[in-house]
């Protein structure tokens, strides 16, 4: 296991209980020293990231260093998170990678990535995550 | 719908016919006023001459109008010039002129300048110039006096009057012949096209039912498959299996009992209206087995149903009651947890169309959510809390549609929501 700088935690953001565990086991094959924290949807996310409701503890939950995106949830789906996330203040959005991760074959999500892409939105990956996937994030983005 | 594409069509159709001849005969009216007023200036009866160049001013400022497609402006602008024009010329050259012959063609253009539904503007143009006529006899066609002109000149103007009058009757034959033409044209290619259209929906329909087949059968089978395999290495291995492996054999097994959920949503939402007849239904009855069917979901959340006094009407018997499935159990399904959920039917006749209510006491909608619940497969709740495709309000929505009606939400988060449909059937 190794600790990555600026890595202490990463965001899964996605409905499907299936989908996180699978994502937890990837992170951890990779052998990343982190904690995982789930969201469920953009809407809880919001609330961990401006560290309200239930996250208010600054120690036990600390700022991610990359947000895995799904396009399709309940509440507040991706979209609207990365709209949301805008007006984020910059400490609450610090240095995080967010990456899309969809199962959606349609070209139209893809256009509307890219649309995104920028100083938020980072990149555009097809579900499953893959142990590769992540290591090329963590070696483009972090310091090792 | 093919019918009012026909409809629309020949509206077009006799709209086209109207520009087309209105234009044609402020042209001609142009011309004719114009003449006469050169003729009159040489012959020195100021009074006419001015006449005429006003008359003159006014074709042109109707031929602009049409051109612009002000065509009401245009229209009735040429009428008033016809009978003022017509009527100044007999007032003062007197019957022998023959000038009222301009009359017959006058009322030929008032009846093909209009649109046979505006009776209100033929009543009033044919009054105008029938007024015309008679004030004409009743003064023996000697309102205006001037000075007579010379016999020859009162037979070439008799001549160039006939000539006019034959003018623009062949203008307005030659016209509704050209019109009626096109309109067969267009009609032709109307029908043609609408044939094409009803040969794509045609083969349309087919795939879908081909792709309802492949969702049916192809699909599910491979699920089948993984289930029976899942159910074995459950049974077999359950001993060798470590909590991860059997937390995945968990997820699997969820996974795939949902994917023939939305599998089987989807096919179901395909089918919706299709091979579907429109009886003479009474809802009471509908809502009465809606209500039976789900006495069990309804038993355990001691529901209320209050059903009011709803109408008998023509609709598809099948589709309704899934309808009205998807309403009862939505409301009972998205109840505030501690409260007796309580649902009221209620329908009102408003303008002649029947619009349903179905009111609960849930957990309400927030504002913003309020179109995105008619998609297929949005879910607003998370699936751990309240379990389902989302695919209900997709079917209803589809269903209403068959209706030719409208379905829309009213909602106060936390204290219930309303929704509200038409048949319009």
């Amino acid at each position: 296991m190794k600790k990555i700088e600026g890595l202490q935690c990463i965001l899964l953001i996605d409905d499907d209980d299936a989908t996180n565990f699978v994502h937890e086991i990837i992170i951890e094959k990779a052998g990343i020293d982190t904690h995982v924290q789930v969201a469920k949807n953009g809407y809880e996310a919001l609330k961990f990231l401006s560290k309200k409701g239930d996250y208010s503890n600054e120690i036990k939950f600390p700022q991610p260093g990359i947000i895995f995106l799904d396009i399709n949830m309940p509440r507040m789906n991706g979209w609207e998170f990365l709209e949301a996330y805008k007006m984020l203040p910059d400490e609450q959005k610090g240095k995080i990678v967010i990456a899309m991760l969809t199962t959606s074959l349609s070209l139209d999500d893809e256009k509307r990535a890219n649309n995104y892409m920028g100083d938020d939105l980072r990149e555009f990956l097809r579900k499953p995550l893959t142990v590769e996937n992540l290591n090329d994030i963590v070696a483009k983005y972090f310091e090792q | 719908m093919d019918n009012d594409l026909a409809k629309d069509n020949l509206r077009n159709v006799r709209l086209h016919k109207i520009h087309t001849i209105t234009g044609q005969l402020s042209i001609v009216a142009i011309s004719i006023v114009t003449f006469y007023a050169i003729l009159f200036y040489f012959m020195h009866i100021p009074l006419l001459a001015n006449f005429s160049i006003v008359a003159s001013v006014m074709a042109i400022s109707s031929r602009y109008a049409w051109s612009r497609g002000n065509l009401n402006y245009a229209r009735f602008s040429l009428i008033l010039i016809g009978n003022g024009f017509v009527f100044v010329l007999c007032g003062s050259l007197g019957r022998q002129s023959g000038i009222y012959l301009l009359y017959f063609p006058l009322s030929c253009a008032i009846l093909i300048l209009y649109n046979l539904r505006q009776y209100i503007y033929i009543i009033v143009s044919m009054a105008i110039t029938f007024l015309c006529l008679i004030i004409l006899e009743i003064y023996d066609y000697s309102i205006f006096q001037i000075t007579m002109p010379e016999a020859s000149i009162l037979n070439l103007m008799r001549g160039i009057s006939v000539f006019a009058a034959l003018i623009v009757s062949l203008v307005c034959v030659f016209s509704m012949q050209f019109a009626a033409d096109k309109a067969e044209n267009t009609l032709a290619q109307a029908q043609e096209e609408l044939k094409r259209y009803a040969q794509k929906m045609e083969s349309k329909n087919k795939e879908l039912e081909q792709f309802s087949y492949i969702a049916s059968h192809d699909l599910n089978e491979p699920l089948r498959t993984v289930t029976s395999l899942v159910d074995l290495l459950n049974e077999r291995y359950s001993n060798e299996l470590d909590n991860t492996a059997k937390k995945s054999l968990n997820f699997i097994t969820g996974a795939v009992s949902r994917m023939s959920q939305l599998i089987k949503g989807l096919l179901d939402y395909g089918r919706l209206g299709q091979n579907a007849e429109i009886k003479l239904v009474d809802l009471n009855l509908i809502v009465h087995t809606v209500c039976a069917d789900l006495a069990s979901s309804i038993n355990n959340a001691s529901a209320k149903i209050n059903v009011g006094n709803l109408p008998t009407l023509n609709v598809y018997e099948t589709e309704i009651r899934v309808l009205f499935q998807n309403l009862v159990s939505n409301a009972i399904k998205f109840r505030n947890p501690g409260e007796i959920p309580e649902i009221n039917i209620l329908a009102e006749k408003q303008n002649g169309i029947w619009t349903f209510a179905v009111k609960d006491n849930g957990i309400g909608i927030d504002a913003e959510h309020k179109d995105k619940i008619f998609i297929i497969f949005q879910r607003l709740n998370d699936r751990s809390d309240y379990e389902g495709t989302g695919i209900g309000l997709a079917h209803c929505k589809k269903i209403i549609d068959l209706h030719n009606g409208n379905i829309w939400v009213d909602s106060v988060p936390g204290e219930g929501s309303t929704f509200y449909f038409t048949l319009n059937i």
